[in-house]
């Protein structure tokens, strides 16, 4: 009915808060904002401090990474609705990793810092959650790593 | 005979009264060349350690003045003493008829003859003949002269009154001054030692009982003393025996007295003590309150308030006790004298060896004698009292090594820009507790120098900046200018050539502006024009002044030292420090806090209109633009989504203090009746279920400290408790059947509700329909005593209660756009400044007020705020001491860099040098000398680039 129910129905359909009880998502949807980008609005630039978290609820935006972090970035990927942006960075204090910009007209439901840690503090099931989404990302990281550096090995060979 | 019933003046009253003009004329030639001498002699007198004893305090003074109102009273007593005389006069004889016991008999009026007393040969000498008058003539003359004496006599009351009242507070205002002149030269490492409230307790409340005794000090005992001395000669007169039983008496008295005094006197000096450690106790619950808080040590702060109070209260006690004793015991002993004269003359009486008459004369003439003394005696206590209670604060005030007030001596010429070199010999500075700050320090620096010192804390590198800045003084060693002793250079050349900016960010409360240019008011430069004035000064302000032996420099001149800015007038100061406080970064802020500021029409007419003009051309850019949905603009005629319900409703801002806060508006009948017309009440009163029950169901098991609470914008965490039986109530029983408690705390929480917020959807066009017409008719007949408490949106005037960017912007940013606030902002200041504005918003900021201790700046924002002044004094060698060691590293790399750029001046010219303990090493390489210093001893000195070769401790800090 409320505007409110539609952003914890689509909170719960982010695989990682999934488990969480309807009253904590229904928390975590009133406490978090809705913000709206205009396209080519940036959300955060590379090299911020990370305060929160974005879950995109229409539009899309972009990845754009500069390797020094000083040159033009160039885009390295593209996200959708219901896509969580920015997870990693609040969790463990790190700067941003890379700029988001809206590349349309981007709805998106802002997850405050705090908030976030609290709820993982309440909930185990959700601190789970989020450690096998890490775990997960660091397998295919580390995938990505031993494949680039054969890439690398069979360059040097060649 | 016909001097008997004539109007006599007795001889010794009439000589002093016609010699008055003499000695009179002479005490005003001594008062005035008491001035003169004062005035030269100023310097010494403030260099001179306070007397020890008030008395004679009080007598070098106004020992004119003493004497002067001495010779007033005695001039007073012809007087006094026929006002007592006359009604006994007028009764006797035109009433009762002595003298007019023949029909047509006359006496003479006015007549003035002396009779000498038999010793001088006796005889008479007539003066003046006087008139003949019949009784009823006689009547109305006598009458008249005794309504005439009277209105003499109260005249002379008058003018002794405001004399001595003129005299003690003249006294007061010396005392007061003196007393803080000292504190203002009192060594700086004596405040380590003294509370701030215990000087402001002394120098106010401790010397105020002085103002009262200070008029009757000198005047009282003589006037007593003489009054006493009489009474008890015409006793002796009478019988020499009996004399003697009064003097006996009076001997008890002035022996045991005193003796009974002394506990009383210790009690006094306990109180006052005692009092003076509450207020300083007082002092540091104000400045300590953070840690009270924190430490949840209210009630053991309570304890020793009441530990302390109870201490005071049986001083006191004991005090009244044993005051009321001394009391008891001299009423006693003043009555045992007529007793021993009823016994002791009775018995001469009835043997025949005195005789009855003489016996009632003495009687008589004894009345006269106990006021006197016991005024006397009075007068004495209080002497010593207060004589003690200003031993206690003269003590405080002798402090040893005070400086020399010649240091301090003002001076309108400017000073010359130093040069030449600072020479360190063999410097060795060491505490009060006997710790060394500073060991053998020894080295040469130019006073244009580019220089730094580097160590951890306490290495000695601060301790010598503070010594070259003059807030230390060498133990042993010394600290040459060109081969002159620093200490010996008088604060105008230190004050003026050298600054200085510490750690300790303190400031006194004042504008920004005047906190900025503090540094350059040295001396009363220009007269003012009178325009800063408040209130007329009385026109004798001076005259006062001198008399009290206070400076006669004024507060209202322009003591601003343009010349050493290096600009010709005030008109030419904000281009001055608009530059300085860009060099520190601080213009933004000043932009920022003119923004926030809440301006007032009336002080300000011009900016505010034009404030009000800029918030129409942002709104003819706003229309139609890109941003045109970034922000919602207050409209009469329509809701403002991005609004509070009760922002919408008053559609004003609630003047402070008044009974329209959003919290308190449910009170409010007015608005109630108006809320009932619709039945808007009742729809706000099922918001107000909604809202709570949202509340409990997602709040309910966090604990309230949960950093959730921070978006509960219309409910605190506290409050979250009592609202579920309420709300179970109000489900019962519906709005009709809930009681009134109940319905008002529903009824409350919509107020604060914001539907792109909240985002609930409680807020239907239909329900804020409802709430425009209420806002309508909540205007329309708006009663008169709630005109003044809400301060009404229009476009067309300056709300004083928004500030400045709220008038511009004249609505509300809206909720959930990307950096709106931001965008808005930017916005705001690119159309001020496109419009010339800028200048005006600077001014408005820097008339910003920072705070009692400069609090409603931060830390980072005081220690700017301090570099920038020291810029705009344009000093010959700037000395920072960690002076910015609460900005981030990389903000303090920026400044350095840049007042080192200003150092360098352009092609080399070298303006000023600096002595810069930095608190980040690394900085070193940017200065042209650098001095490390390690345990308390400079163990390097050299450029950079040479100590990193050299140097491992260097290389140590460094990295």
């Amino acid at each position: 009915m409320s505007k409110l129910k539609d952003e914890v129905d689509l909170l719960r359909s982010i695989p990682m808060l999934a488990n969480l009880p309807a009253n904590k998502l229904k928390l975590l949807a009133f406490a978090s904002d809705r913000v709206s980008y205009a396209q080519g609005d940036t959300l955060f630039h590379q090299g911020d401090d990370a305060d929160a978290a974005y879950i995109v609820i229409s539009g899309c935006a972009d990845v754009l990474v500069s390797p020094d972090g000083e040159a033009d970035p160039t885009a390295v990927a593209q996200l959708g609705p219901n896509s969580v942006i920015g997870d990693m960075a609040i969790l463990c204090d790190i700067p941003r990793t890379a700029t988001i910009r809206a590349c349309e007209n981007l709805d998106a439901l802002k997850i405050h810092k705090d908030h976030m840690l609290d709820m993982m503090k309440e909930s185990p099931a959700l601190a789970l959650a989020v450690l096998k989404e890490i775990v997960q990302r660091l397998a295919k990281t580390t995938q990505d790593l031993s494949e680039a550096r054969e890439e690398v090995a069979k360059l040097q060979a060649g | 005979m016909v001097c008997k019933n004539a109007l006599v003046i007795d001889w010794p009253w009439a000589i002093v009264f016609l010699s008055k003009r003499q000695v009179c004329s002479k005490c005003h030639a001594q008062s005035v060349l008491g001035y003169e001498l004062q005035k030269d002699s100023t310097l010494a007198d403030a260099n001179r350690p306070l007397d020890r004893n008030l008395l004679r305090y009080v007598w070098r003074h106004t020992r004119a003045e003493q004497i002067w109102i001495l010779c007033v009273i005695i001039a007073s007593m012809p007087t006094y003493f026929l006002v007592l005389d006359l009604p006994v006069r007028i009764i006797n004889q035109p009433i009762q008829g002595d003298g007019f016991e023949v029909v047509g008999a006359t006496q003479e009026f006015l007549n003035i003859s002396f009779s000498l007393p038999e010793f001088l040969g006796g005889g008479e000498f007539v003066i003046f003949q006087g008139f003949e008058l019949e009784r009823w003539p006689y009547l109305i003359a006598l009458s008249s002269l005794f309504l005439g004496l009277v209105c003499i006599n109260g005249l002379f009351k008058f003018y002794i009154n405001t004399y001595k009242g003129r005299l003690g507070e003249r006294m007061l205002r010396r005392m007061r001054y003196q007393l803080t002149d000292r504190v203002l030269r009192f060594p700086i490492r004596h405040f380590k030692r003294v509370k701030g409230s215990e000087i402001a307790s002394m120098v106010k409340d401790e010397v105020e009982p002085f103002g009262e005794f200070i008029g009757d000090a000198f005047v009282q005992p003589v006037y007593l003393g003489g009054q006493a001395l009489v009474a008890f000669i015409f006793i002796l007169n009478q019988s020499f025996w009996l004399g003697m039983i009064a003097v006996a008496i009076i001997a008890i008295q002035v022996t045991l007295i005193p003796y009974l005094r002394r506990r009383v006197l210790e009690l006094g000096r306990m109180r006052q003590l005692t009092a003076r450690l509450l207020s300083g106790r007082i002092g540091e619950i104000v400045d300590g309150i953070s840690s009270i808080h924190v430490n949840d040590t209210s009630n053991y702060e309570r304890a020793e308030l009441s530990s302390r109070l109870s201490k005071i209260f049986f001083i006191r006690y004991e005090l009244y006790q044993r005051k009321f004793f001394i009391k008891f015991i001299n009423n006693f002993l003043a009555q045992l004298t007529p007793f021993l004269f009823y016994v002791v003359g009775g018995y001469f009486a009835i043997r025949g060896t005195l005789n009855v008459g003489q016996l009632i004369g003495v009687i008589n003439a004894y009345k006269d004698l106990p006021s006197p003394i016991n005024g006397l005696i009075m007068w004495d206590q209080k002497r010593v009292d207060i004589n003690i209670k200003y031993a206690q604060i003269v003590e405080q005030f002798n402090v040893k090594d005070i400086a020399d007030a010649e240091l301090q001596q003002h001076s309108d010429d400017p000073v010359e820009p130093l040069s030449g070199e600072i020479t360190v010999n063999n410097l060795n500075v060491v505490d009060d507790t006997g710790t060394a700050l500073v060991e053998d320090a020894d080295f040469t620096i130019q006073v244009n120098e580019i220089a730094c010192a580097i160590g951890p804390l306490g290495s000695g590198a601060g301790a010598t900046a503070d010594t070259l800045a003059g807030l230390i003084n060498p133990t042993s060693g010394r600290v040459l200018l060109n081969g002159r002793q620093l200490t010996e250079l008088p604060q105008r050349i230190r004050g003026r050539r050298f600054s200085y900016c510490g750690s300790d960010a303190y400031l006194p409360q004042s504008t920004l502006l005047d906190t900025l240019l503090y540094v350059n008011k040295h001396a009363p430069l220009r007269e003012t024009d009178g325009s800063n004035i408040p209130e007329k000064l009385h026109p004798k302000t001076r005259a006062e002044a001198r008399a009290s032996g206070n400076t006669l420099l004024s507060y209202y001149s322009d003591w601003v030292d343009y010349e050493a800015m290096g600009i010709s007038g005030p008109e030419e100061i904000y281009e001055k420090v608009r530059d300085v406080l860009d060099v520190v970064e601080m213009g933004e802020t000043v932009y920022q806090l003119a923004m926030r500021q809440e301006l007032d029409p009336k002080q300000h007419p011009e900016l505010t209109d034009k404030l009000v003009e800029m918030r129409k051309v942002l709104r003819e850019h706003i229309d139609g633009s890109e941003i045109s949905n970034l922000v919602e603009v207050w409209d009469w005629d329509g809701y403002n989504e991005h609004a509070t319900i009760a922002e919408n409703l008053l559609f004003g801002t609630a003047v402070e203090t008044d009974d329209v806060q959003s919290s308190q508006l449910v009170e409010n009948e007015y608005l109630r009746s108006i809320l009932k017309k619709d039945g808007l009440d009742e729809a706000m009163f099922d918001m107000g279920v909604e809202l709570a029950e949202t509340a409990i169901e997602l709040f309910a098991d966090l604990s309230p400290g949960n950093p959730f609470f921070e978006q509960l914008n219309f409910m605190s965490p506290e409050q979250l408790e009592l609202y579920g039986p309420i709300v179970a109530r109000a489900k019962e029983s519906g709005f009709v059947g809930v009681n009134e408690s109940d319905r008002r705390m529903l009824l409350r929480l919509p107020f604060d509700y914001v539907e792109p917020r909240n985002r609930l959807r409680l807020l239907d066009q239909e329900l804020q329909d409802k709430i425009l017409q209420a806002r309508h008719s909540f205007h329309e007949n708006l009663p008169e005593e709630m005109q003044n408490s809400i301060s009404v949106y229009n476009l067309d005037t300056y709300n004083p209660h928004n500030s400045v960017q709220d008038n511009i912007l004249f609505g509300r940013v809206a909720y959930g756009s990307s950096n709106g606030p931001e965008k808005v902002q930017a916005l705001i200041k690119a159309l001020l400044r496109k419009n010339g504005m800028d200048d005006d918003l600077f001014r408005a900021g820097l008339n910003f007020d920072i705070g009692t201790g400069g609090k409603r700046l931060s830390e980072a924002q005081r220690q700017r705020l301090i570099l920038a002044r020291a810029l705009l004094k344009r000093a010959d060698l700037m000395v920072v001491n960690r002076g910015l060691n609460a900005l981030d590293a990389k903000s303090q790399e920026v400044l350095i860099k840049r007042v080192i750029e200003r150092a360098r001046g352009e092609n080399g010219t070298k303006p000023f040098g600096i002595f810069w303990v930095l608190t980040s090493p690394r900085m070193a390489s940017e200065f042209d000398q650098v001095f490390v210093f390690q345990r308390q001893r400079l163990t390097a000195k050299g450029h950079a680039s040479l100590l990193e070769d050299t140097d491992d401790f260097y290389k140590q800090l460094v990295a």
